[in-house]
């Protein structure tokens, strides 16, 4: 048994002895010995008695802090109480919950109605508050903290190698990669790939459509098994039929199952034709599943080869369910142990041996859910953060006016305690409001957070944040938005009990209406809310001015082409109808004269790559005069292919040479167009005309016979690219095809809407190919820059819900304080002082106030936006003019805010005020 | 309903000031050893915490019922350190008056218990 009889101070007696300063200050001077005394001796007798630690502390905790509050709360009226009613008291607590009977929320009810503008202005600070930061978690609920819809989503990882390429980093898994783990990796009970596609679905169970362009994913067969999910009709794919030789087969998706076959089970076994193969159909899988990172209609098997697996292609998402007992780490170093035998076991690529040791390739393994998601984690939790600034400015709000209807009160209540009512009574009233205003403040702030939540999954495909369209008002929000209630109850309620001071009741029957000597001290109280409020609000404004301020240079940013007035319309041909590279280059030539004579049209264009869209194609590209050292790497380049009137249709400037030959009179040529940024890395002093280039390590070389000017073709952010183009023909010998996957780019002059011409045209000319994705450039370009769009737009709305409750809450207490001192204004006016006079002190009260808050705030906020460093845009997070102007507009907030109560000092009537004298 | 004016003022007990000055009417007692008796009597249904309890004796101090005592009963150096309260003769009056109530309370229940219900 411990030794209790040792001077105070060991652990747990010192947090005791800490805590008993929520005693009044006259309690613990009569009774802390005793107090720790007592507490010794009962955790002598729970040792004893073996009561477990969590349930002995809870209780001694539990009586504290009610006691304590109870003793604070009796200090209000205890004075004419002296030898009457304490005897009859039982412990507080239960006491005033007792009473808090439905009775006693009726009649807070019932009290609070009839103060409607303070009602009303509570339930809507609060719901603001609590409506925003619980819509706002609902997002980082969906997106980051819920777990992904698989059995066991912790043990999934993400498998990805990093390259040192110079130009690329983070790869995926190649066919070869996926073989080798598949066969020899020990840490996984499994491991998968797939490839996001698009496919022409030609035919239906026999019905032919209008052939459609739908996105599919190829998948090895284990795929589904690795996920853990399995086809809700039907069968999964089998071993085996993820290999060239094995028999097509398709698994469908909910959506398409139930948009070709209404939802019968009879589509197992019918067969569909896409891309000019015939599929049986397998299965279908569930209407709750949800594919990471895209949401493919139907689910084919990968035709592996694996004596023709390529190792170099990382074009495969690759996926593993760990083994259990393997760690992260674990699993990594099993790879690693693999990787090697990767060309011995595959050479079928011809890569050098020594070119692949000086590409440093190494495995990298990450949880499923944080390679989904880990990029906008960040922006997330910074969103979440400044709604939560939001609420507390919103708390401060009502607390304060809490405060300043609990002065109202005073009287009534000093008179309801000389009269006997138990301090159970007057507490249960409080606490009552309190949760009547918070519990209404809480249902309105649900159906907001439910309407911003039903806005926020709206913008799913547009701001490109995964998981978005599955955020939902769950249980678990709910739960978060009882809570925050619950805290900002107790937040707001808190204060005004308390900073209570026993207030004799004469005294408050003298001084009624005149400022009670208790006023000036809640006067502080109620500054420092204010103080704090606008120090919020700075830190705010700041963030967002930031936010805005990088957003705009983003926009400024010149994207090198003319988007406006051209539209997009992307064709995908297919090998059956197109066999060869000529038939496909007739088909262009026929489509864009077809398309050129159309009214309207000033030029029209072809290419593979419409810039800052999601299409992507890199390639290592070779320069015959700078010749690789003897185990160096060729860089990689952005290679768009391109019609030879593509420059002139965007806009781009030609600088130097000349664009293409027509590819679909002449013969092919063997020539390259290059941007500025190309030309400028390889040849900074003189012209790039007449040098030759190739997009291989080996093979014949290509004659740059142009220089354009630069485009950003992957996003504004990010520097322009340097790139090389390519023309649509090009010789056998470069093993360079005809792109089969374009963009037709119109550019008119915009009078008509010519969508429906141009699908004309094309299924005029090859019923079997179809048209999709029609949007005009302009869209494509404003969709690059949406996801900063919408944050700054957030930030924006918060601020300025900032900004407006800083401005109600200082108001409000300047013209409260007004009020309170209107005896004081009275005689000075009559002593002589001008008007002017008495507003400009009560203006300069209030910018004092708002100068307080301000400096406190920009100390807070210079530290704080270092946050947003990955976000900025050319901004530093410490951007000297956002500040400057952050500050100035507070300040104005601050002296408009004060500047009507100053008005209503300056009008006060000395004549009134002096006759209650 | 015998007459309660051995003292002017009118002390009206809840159950945990009963059980303390119970408590104190057989000794005097420190905080937890008050605690602890208050329990034991009751069977286990009076449980005061130690905020309650010198919450209680606060007032019971500051009507006069209860006082800190000054003679230490012999114990060993732990327990001069310790607070001891014992009842007054004011609080033995209070309790005197109290307990009277209580049994024309208990008997008034009784009669009307044997006799049975009485049309309005």
């Amino acid at each position: 048994m411990a030794d209790f009889r040792v001077p105070p101070l060991n652990g747990g007696e010192r947090l005791y002895r800490a805590l008993l300063y929520l005693y009044p200050a006259r309690f613990r001077r009569a009774f802390t010995q005793d107090l720790i005394e007592a507490f010794r001796d009962q955790r002598r007798a729970a040792s004893e008695h073996r009561v477990p630690r969590a349930a002995f502390s809870f209780m001694i905790v539990h009586d504290l802090v009610t006691q304590a509050l109870a003793e604070r709360a009796t200090s209000i009226v205890s004075p004419f109480r002296r030898s009457r009613s304490p005897n009859e008291e039982e412990p507080l607590m239960p006491g005033p919950l007792r009473a808090m009977r439905f009775a006693e929320l009726r009649y807070a009810a019932r009290r609070l109605l009839r103060v409607p503008s303070f009602t009303i202005t509570t339930v809507f600070v609060l719901a603001l508050g609590i409506g925003t930061t619980t819509a706002m978690f609902s997002v980082v609920n969906g997106v980051l903290l819920r777990p992904l819809p698989y059995a066991d989503p912790s043990r999934l990882v993400a498998l990805n190698h990093t390259v040192q390429v110079a130009g690329t980093s983070l790869v995926d898994q190649s066919e070869a990669s996926t073989l080798l783990y598949q066969e020899h990796a020990q840490a996984f009970t499994g491991i998968a790939s797939w490839r996001d596609l698009d496919i022409n679905l030609e035919m239906v169970d026999g019905q032919a459509g209008l052939p459609e362009r739908i996105p599919m994913t190829q998948v090895t067969a284990n795929l589904f098994q690795v996920l853990g999910v399995a086809p809700a009709l039907g069968r999964d794919f089998r071993k085996g039929e993820d290999r060239i030789d094995a028999a097509p087969v398709a698994i469908l998706s909910y959506r398409f199952w139930q948009h070709h076959f209404s939802g019968s089970p009879s589509a197992i076994g019918k067969r569909l034709i896409a891309d000019g193969v015939s599929r049986e159909i397998i299965g279908v899988m569930p209407k709750s599943f949800v594919f990471p990172r895209s949401s493919p209609e139907l689910w084919f098997p990968i035709p592996l080869d694996p004596a023709k697996a390529t190792a170099a292609s990382f074009n495969y998402r690759g996926v593993g369910r760990l083994r259990g007992g393997a760690t992260v780490a674990s699993a990594r170093s099993d790879l690693e142990h693999v990787l090697p035998r990767l060309l011995d076991d595959y050479p079928s690529d011809n890569i050098p041996r020594a070119m692949w040791e000086q590409a440093h390739i190494r495995a990298v393994v990450t949880p499923l859910r944080d390679s989904i998601v880990g990029d906008v984690s960040r922006l997330l939790w910074i969103l979440l953060g400044s709604v939560a600034l939001v609420l507390l400015i919103a708390c401060a709000n009502v607390a304060n006016l809490f405060l300043v209807r609990g002065e109202a009160r005073q009287l009534e209540l000093a008179v309801r305690g000389a009269l006997g009512s138990g301090v159970a009574g007057i507490i249960a009233q409080c606490l009552s409001e309190s949760l009547v205003l918070a519990a209404a403040g809480g249902m309105v702030g649900v159906l907001f957070a439910i309407a911003g939540v039903h806005w926020a999954t709206g913008l799913g495909n547009e701001i490109n944040v995964p998981r978005l369209a599955q955020v939902s008002v769950d249980g678990t929000v709910l739960l978060f938005a009882l809570v925050v209630c619950a805290l900002s109850t107790l937040l707001v309620s808190l204060i005004p009990l308390l900073r209570a001071r026993r207030i004799p009741i004469a005294l408050v029957l003298r001084e009624s209406g005149r400022g009670a000597t208790a006023g000036a001290t809640r006067q502080h109280t109620r500054n420092a809310l204010v103080v704090a409020q606008v120090a919020l609000a700075l830190v705010l404004v700041a963030g967002s001015g930031l936010l805005a301020r990088s957003f705009t240079r983003l926009r400024n940013v010149r994207p090198g082409f003319e988007a406006q007035g051209v539209s997009v319309t992307r064709l995908a041909l297919s090998t059956t109808s197109f066999p060869t590279d000529a038939s496909a280059l007739q088909f262009y030539g026929n489509v864009l004269e077809q398309v050129r004579a159309l009214p309207g049209v000033r030029e029209a264009s072809m290419s593979d790559w419409v810039p800052l869209s999601d299409d992507h194609n890199d390639v290592v590209v070779t320069v015959e005069d700078h010749p690789l050292g003897p185990n160096e790497l060729p860089r990689v380049h952005w290679i768009p292919t391109v019609d030879p009137t593509y420059f002139s249709t965007l806009h781009i400037p030609l600088l130097a040479g000349r664009t293409f030959e027509s590819p679909y009179r002449a013969q092919p040529t063997m020539e390259a167009i290059v941007s500025k940024a190309f030309a400028d890395r390889y040849w900074p002093n003189g012209s790039p005309l007449g040098k030759k280039i190739r997009p291989d390590i080996q093979g014949p070389w290509l004659t740059i016979v142009g220089e354009v000017a630069n485009v950003h073709y992957q996003s504004l952010d990010k520097p322009a690219e340097d790139a090389v183009y390519m023309p649509f023909s090009t010789p056998d010998s470069l093993r360079w095809d005809t792109p089969r996957f374009v963009a037709l780019l119109v550019r008119s002059d915009g009078h008509q809407d010519l969508a429906a011409a141009v699908r004309n045209i094309v299924h005029t000319l090859s019923p079997s190919t179809p048209t999709y994705d029609q949007r005009s450039l302009s869209s494509i370009v404003t969709a690059a820059s949406s996801r900063a769009r919408i944050t700054v737009l957030l930030l924006v709305v918060a601020s300025t819900l900032a900004l407006i409750l800083g401005a109600v809450g200082l108001y409000g207490v300047m013209a409260y304080g007004v009020s309170l001192r209107q005896r004081e204004i009275g005689v000075r006016i009559a002593l002589g002082a001008q008007p002017a006079q008495v507003s400009r002190m009560i203006s300069r009260q209030g910018l004092v106030l708002g100068l307080l808050g301000i400096v406190i705030g920009g100390a807070v906020a210079l530290g704080v936006t270092r946050l947003l460093r990955g976000l900025l845009y050319d901004v530093s997070p410490t951007d000297p003019l956002t500040f400057i102007t952050a500050c100035a507009g507070l300040l104005a907030m601050a002296g408009l805010a004060s500047w009507v109560p100053a008005r209503r000092a300056a009008a006060v009537d000395p004549a009134d005020t002096l006759k209650s004298v | 309903m015998p007459d309660n004016s051995a003292s002017n003022e009118v002390f009206r007990f809840g159950q945990d000031a009963f059980y303390i000055l119970l408590v104190l009417l057989h000794g005097e007692r420190h905080g937890y050893a008050i605690m602890r008796e208050a329990s034991e009597r009751s069977g286990g249904t009076v449980v005061i915490q130690a905020g309650a309890l010198y919450r209680m004796l606060r007032r019971l101090l500051d009507d006069g019922l209860v006082v800190e005592s000054q003679r230490r009963p012999a114990a060993d150096a732990d327990d001069e350190r310790r607070r001891y309260y014992r009842v007054t003769a004011l609080g033995r009056r209070a309790m005197a008056a109290e307990a009277d109530r209580m049994a024309s309370l208990a008997a008034a229940a009784r009669a009307a218990l044997r006799s049975g219900p009485v049309p309005a």
